[in-house]
C-alpha cells in the first residue's frame, strides 16, 4: 500500500513541508537554516513555534532557484482562493504565476489568521500576503540597486529577473539576491492572531491598473490532481500504525447512556470500546471492522424528548426563553413615529427553516497523540480553534499541538466546528496510537451543527408617494454558541446547549443598503434546541429572504415595478449598478407583478422576481429568478437565474463564476427542497433521501454578468450570490401565481396548499 | 479463503471476507482514494467505480461480487477514458472535489451506454449523483464537449 499523505510527524521545519506532485510530503533532505534546526529540536520536545507576523520571512519565502512560497494562516477548501492568491502575489512581485506555491493553515508553518469562513479570503485574508510581497519585491530591489550601484527607480522586474532600466545586460535573478534565503525584515502588525490581521513595512502597493495576472482566469492548480485522484485529502490521510474509530452517538438529543454493553458477536480487528461518560467509541484495526463492531456493540440510553416539532418551531423561538438581551442591529431615525404616521402601512411574518450544510463526505480526522505533543491532520476551517479545543481537552499546552489542514469533502461553515479531528484525538491518547474518526451518513445528518431557524415580523410604511418611510424588522432565532467545544461530540455527545449563544448580527438594513429615513431591525437570540453554527451566508441569506421578499410585497400593493421601487431607495450607486446590469442580461420588462400568467388558468405559470445584496459592503450581488410553477402538482422550477456581481476588482474571473454557479446552485437547493426535520425526540432528516438536494435534472441554466472595479479591494465571492436566490424565486413565484408564500422551502406540498388557499 | 479481484488491470488477492463492501477493500487493502465513502447507502456516488463497464456504488457492492469483473477506479481509468478527465480540467470543473470521481466514474459508464447522449440525456444519467458545491453544470458540459468529440471519444 502507498499512502497518499505520508505523513510523519515528528520534526519538520518550515522549509521542509512541500507539495510534491499532488501529495503532501513531509521532507527530511534540505540543509534547514540555524532557526530551522531550532525549531527542529524543538519540535522533537513536543514545541511547535509561533510563527510571528512581524517577520517578513514568515510569509513569504524566495528561494534560489526562483520558487516562491507564501505562508497563510486560511484555508482553501475548493474556493480556489489559494489560486487568487498566488495570482496577487505574482502580480506584486513580478514573477510568474507558476513560480508561486501555497502552504496553508499549518498550524506551526503559517501566521494565526484565524478562520476561514464568513467568504472573507479575499476582504482580508489576502491582505497581508499581498503586502508582504510588496515589501519582498522592495527588498529584493534594494539589493538588486546595492550589486548595479544605480538607483531602485532605475531597475525594473519581469518574471523574477531584475534589469538596470536601459541596460538589459545587467541583470540578476531574486534567486541570486535570496542570499541565505531570509529577508530578515521587520513588519508592523495589526489585529494579530485574527482574522483581520494585517502587516504593512514600507513598499508601495502596485496600481492595479499595472496588474498583468489579476484578472485573468489562471487554472486553478488543484484541479488537476483531484481529476487525477492524487490531491490530499483529510479522508485519505494514513499515519504508519493508524487505527480506525467509529463513534456511538445518542439517538436523541439529551439521551445518555444507561449501559454499555458488549459485542453482540465477535468482530474480527476490534481492539477496544471506549467508553467516557456519554462519550461511546469503538477502536479497530480496520475501518470496516470498526463500522461493524459500532453495529454490533449494545448501547442503552435514556429517553429524551427535547424538541417540539418542526413545524412548532416558529412558535417556539417567538416564545422561547431569551438568552441575551435584545440586540439593536440598527437604528436611524423613529420608525415606530414614522409607522404611525405613514400613509400606508404593511406588515407580514417570514420564516425560515433549520438546513444542514450537507457535505458530501462526512466529517473526518486523524490525530497522533503521544505524552509529548498532539498532530492533527484535519479539514478544520479554523486551525486555531481547533488547536485550542484539542489542548484544552487534552490538558496539553497550546503549543505542543500542531494542526496540518488536509482539504475534507467541501463544508460550507460546518468545519468551522472539526467534531471529528478532536474526538480523534481524545481516542489517540486513549489508544497510544494515532486514530482516525469518520461519521457516519446519518451522524453527520443528525449530530452535525445545523443552521438556526429565524422567524421574522416585518413593518414598513409609505408616504403617499409610495416611497418608504418607515422600515421595522424583528427577528428571533438560537444563532450559535461562541465556545463550541462544551457541545462537540467529544468529551460528551451532548447537543443541548448550555453556552449563551453570540447571536450572529441578522443583517438588518445593510442586507440591500436601501437609505430608509427610519429604520429599526432588532435581534432576538433564544435558547437553542440544537447545535447551531454558521451555514453559507448566515444571517444574510434570512434577512434577504423576508426583507426582499416584503420589498416586493410593498411594490406590488402599490403597482410599482420591483426594480425601479428598489432603485428609488437606493443612493449607492454599486447597487444600481448590479440591479441594472442584471435587468438588462435577463431582459427584464419594467411592470408590477404579479405578471398576466397569475391571471391565467393554464396549469403552468411563469414568473420572474429579482434580488439584491450588498454583502459586508464588499460584493453587491442582484440575482434575478426566471420560475415555472405547476399549478397542478405544486412543483416550482428554477428555469434560469441571471446573476449581476460586483466582486470590486475581478481577481480570476472564471474562479468567480465557479463559485457564482455553486453559490446559485447552493441557494436553490435551499430555497425549494431543504428543511430539517424532526420529532419531539430526534432528528429524522437523516440521509440524501429525507433530506433532499437539487439534482442534475433540477438545475436552472444561470448567466453571470461581472461588474469588475479595478479600484476597489476583492470581495467575497462564496457567499453573496448565495444570499439573493431565495427571495428571488419567492418574487418569482408571486409573479407567476399572484400567491405569497413566506416560509421555506417551496416544497409541491406547501406550493399546493398555499395556491389552494388563493 | 482469500478472493482475488481484479482491479485496475491488476490481480490482488484480499484477505477481506465476501460480503464486504468492495469501497473498503479498494481504500483500505489497495490503499487506493479515488473512491470516496459518501453515505454507505447507495443514495450520492461518491464511491463509484466501474465493474466491467458499468458503474456500481462499491459502499453497496460485496467485494464477492467484484470477483469475477474488471474493477475500474479514477487511478485506473483507462485510455478511452482519459478524455473525460481532460475535459473536466479544461472545464474547471471540480470545487472541493469529493464527488468528481464518482462523477467521472458515472460519466465513463454513461457514455458506455450512449456514446453521444442529448443533453437531457446527461442529465437524466447523472441525476443519481450529487454535488454539493454545484458544478453540475460544468459536468454536463465536460460530458457534452467528450460525447461532441471536441474532446477524445469514449469507446
Amino acid at each position: 500500500m502507498t499512502p497518499l499523505v505520508e505523513a510523519k510527524s515528528r520534526g519538520f521545519s518550515r522549509r521542509q513541508f512541500l507539495f510534491s506532485g499532488g501529495a503532501l510530503v513531509v521532507s527530511f533532505g534540505l540543509p534547514p537554516a540555524s532557526s530551522a534546526a531550532e525549531a527542529d529540536a524543538a519540535a522533537a520536545r513536543g514545541v511547535y513555534p509561533k510563527p510571528d507576523p512581524a517577520q517578513l520571512d514568515t510569509w513569504i519565502a524566495v528561494t534560489q532557484d526562483g520558487a516562491v512560497t507564501f505562508y497563510t494562516g486560511r484555508t482553501d477548501y475548493g474556493q480556489h482562493k489559494s489560486t487568487a492568491y498566488a495570482q496577487i502575489v505574482a502580480d506584486e512581485l513580478d514573477v510568474s504565476f507558476a513560480a508561486v506555491k501555497p502552504v496553508m493553515g499549518d498550524t506551526a508553518l503559517t501566521p494565526n489568521q484565524g478562520a476561514s469562513t464568513a467568504s472573507d479570503g479575499l476582504l482580508n485574508g489576502v491582505r497581508p500576503i499581498r503586502h508582504a510581497a510588496a515589501e519582498a519585491r522592495r527588498v529584493l530591489l534594494e539589493r538588486a540597486s546595492e550589486r548595479f550601484g544605480v538607483d531602485p527607480a532605475q531597475l525594473m522586474v519581469a518574471d523574477g529577473v531584475v534589469s538596470v532600466t536601459g541596460d538589459p545586460s545587467r541583470r540578476v535573478a531574486y534567486g541570486e539576491l535570496v542570499g541565505a534565503g531570509r529577508f530578515d525584515v521587520t513588519l508592523k502588525v495589526s489585529n494579530p492572531d485574527t482574522t483581520r490581521v494585517d502587516v504593512i513595512g514600507t513598499a508601495k502597493l502596485k496600481d492595479p491598473a499595472r496588474y498583468s495576472v489579476v484578472g485573468k482566469s489562471m487554472p486553478a492548480h488543484d484541479i488537476p490532481g483531484k481529476v487525477h485522484g492524487t490531491w490530499p485529502r483529510v479522508h485519505n490521510v494514513r499515519v504508519p500504525g493508524m487505527l480506525h474509530a467509529r463513534l456511538i452517538l445518542p439517538p436523541a438529543p439529551g439521551a445518555h447512556v444507561v449501559r454499555v454493553g458488549t459485542l453482540k458477536n465477535r468482530i474480527e480487528g476490534v481492539v477496544k470500546v471506549v467508553e467516557k461518560g456519554d462519550f461511546v467509541a469503538v477502536v479497530a484495526e480496520t475501518e470496516w471492522a470498526a463500522i461493524q463492531g459500532a453495529d454490533a456493540l449494545e448501547v442503552s440510553w435514556s429517553q429524551a424528548e427535547t424538541l417540539p416539532g418542526n413545524e412548532r418551531i416558529y412558535s417556539y423561538l417567538r416564545k422561547a426563553p431569551r438568552t441575551l438581551p435584545p440586540k439593536i442591529v440598527k437604528a436611524i431615525g423613529d420608525s415606530a413615529s414614522a409607522l404611525a404616521g405613514a400613509a400606508r402601512t404593511f406588515e407580514a411574518d417570514y420564516h425560515y427553516p433549520v438546513q444542514n450544510h450537507g457535505m458530501i463526505g462526512p466529517s473526518c480526522g486523524v490525530a497522533d497523540v503521544t505524552a509529548e505533543r498532539a498532530v492533527l491532520y484535519a479539514g478544520t476551517q479554523d486551525p486555531p480553534a481547533t488547536r485550542a479545543q484539542t489542548a484544552k481537552l487534552l490538558g496539553m499546552p497550546l503549543g505542543n499541538v500542531r494542526v496540518i489542514p488536509v482539504e475534507p469533502s467541501g463544508c460550507y461553515g460546518r468545519l468551522g466546528v472539526d467534531d471529528a479531528t478532536v474526538a480523534a484525538a481524545l481516542l489517540s491518547k486513549e489508544m497510544g496510537k494515532p486514530v482516525r474518526v469518520q461519521l457516519t451518513r446519518s451522524q453527520e445528518h443528525t449530530w452535525s451543527p445545523l443552521q438556526s431557524p429565524s422567524s421574522f415580523s416585518l413593518r414598513a410604511g409609505v408616504d403617499a408617494g409610495g416611497k418608504i418611510v418607515a422600515w421595522d424588522q424583528r427577528e428571533w432565532a438560537w444563532g450559535w454558541v461562541e465556545d463550541e467545544l462544551p457541545l462537540m461530540l467529544v468529551p460528551r455527545a451532548e447537543i443541548t446547549a448550555t453556552a449563551p449563544p453570540l447571536f450572529r448580527p441578522p443583517g438588518g438594513g445593510e442586507n440591500g443598503n436601501y437609505a430608509f429615513a427610519n429604520l429599526s431591525a432588532v435581534g432576538y437570540a433564544v435558547a437553542p434546541l440544537l447545535r447551531g453554527t454558521a451555514m453559507r451566508s448566515p444571517g444574510r441569506i434570512q434577512v434577504n429572504f423576508s426583507g426582499e421578499q416584503f420589498l416586493d410585497e410593498i411594490a406590488a400593493a402599490t403597482r410599482q415595478d420591483p426594480i425601479a421601487f428598489r432603485l428609488r431607495h437606493l443612493e449607492d450607486e454599486r447597487s444600481a449598478a448590479v440591479l441594472r446590469t442584471a435587468a438588462k442580461a435577463a431582459g427584464w420588462q419594467a411592470r408590477p407583478s404579479p405578471g398576466p400568467d397569475a391571471r391565467s388558468k393554464a396549469r403552468i405559470a411563469r414568473g420572474r422576481g429579482i434580488s439584491l445584496v450588498a454583502s459586508q459592503r464588499s460584493t453587491w450581488v442582484a440575482t434575478i429568478a426566471e420560475v415555472e410553477v405547476d399549478r397542478q402538482t405544486g412543483r416550482v422550477t428554477a428555469r434560469r437565474m441571471t446573476v449581476a456581481v460586483d466582486p470590486g476588482i475581478v481577481v480570476n474571473p472564471d474562479g468567480i463564476k465557479a463559485q457564482i454557479e455553486g453559490a446559485t446552485i447552493y441557494a436553490v437547493s435551499r430555497a425549494l427542497k431543504e428543511e430539517v426535520t424532526f420529532n419531539r425526540s430526534s432528528l429524522t432528516s437523516a440521509d440524501w433521501i429525507s433530506y433532499p438536494i437539487l439534482l442534475f435534472t433540477e438545475m436552472p441554466d444561470i448567466r453571470i454578468e461581472l461588474v469588475n472595479r479595478i479600484d476597489q479591494m476583492p470581495g467575497g465571492i462564496g457567499e453573496p450570490p448565495n444570499t439573493t436566490p431565495a427571495a428571488a424565486i419567492g418574487n418569482a413565484i408571486f409573479d407567476a401565481t399572484g400567491v405569497r408564500v413566506r416560509e421555506l422551502p417551496y416544497t409541491p406540498a406547501r406550493m399546493k396548499a398555499a395556491l389552494a388557499k388563493a | 479463503m482469500a478472493l482475488t479481484i481484479t482491479v485496475n488491470g491488476q490481480r490482488h488477492h484480499v484477505n477481506a471476507k465476501d460480503e464486504t463492501p468492495l469501497l473498503y477493500v479498494l481504500r483500505d487493502e489497495l490503499g487506493l482514494n479515488g473512491p470516496m465513502f459518501g453515505c454507505g447507502l447507495s443514495q450520492c456516488g461518491a464511491c463509484a467505480v466501474l465493474l466491467g463497464k458499468s458503474e456500481v456504488r462499491s459502499c453497496v457492492t460485496p467485494v464477492a461480487a467484484a470477483a469475477e469483473k474488471e474493477v475500474t477506479t479514477l487511478e485506473g481509468v483507462p485510455r478511452q477514458y482519459k478524455a473525460l478527465q481532460q475535459a473536466w480540467i479544461d472545464e474547471q470543473v471540480p470545487q472541493c472535489g469529493y464527488c468528481q470521481s464518482g462523477m467521472m466514474i458515472a460519466a465513463a459508464s454513461l457514455l458506455n451506454r450512449i456514446p453521444h447522449p442529448t443533453e437531457q440525456q446527461i442529465k437524466r444519467g447523472m441525476n443519481g449523483h450529487l454535488c454539493r458545491c454545484g458544478t453540475q453544470l460544468r459536468i454536463v458540459k465536460a460530458i457534452a464537449r467528450v460525447a461532441n468529440g471536441t474532446g477524445r471519444k469514449t469507446s
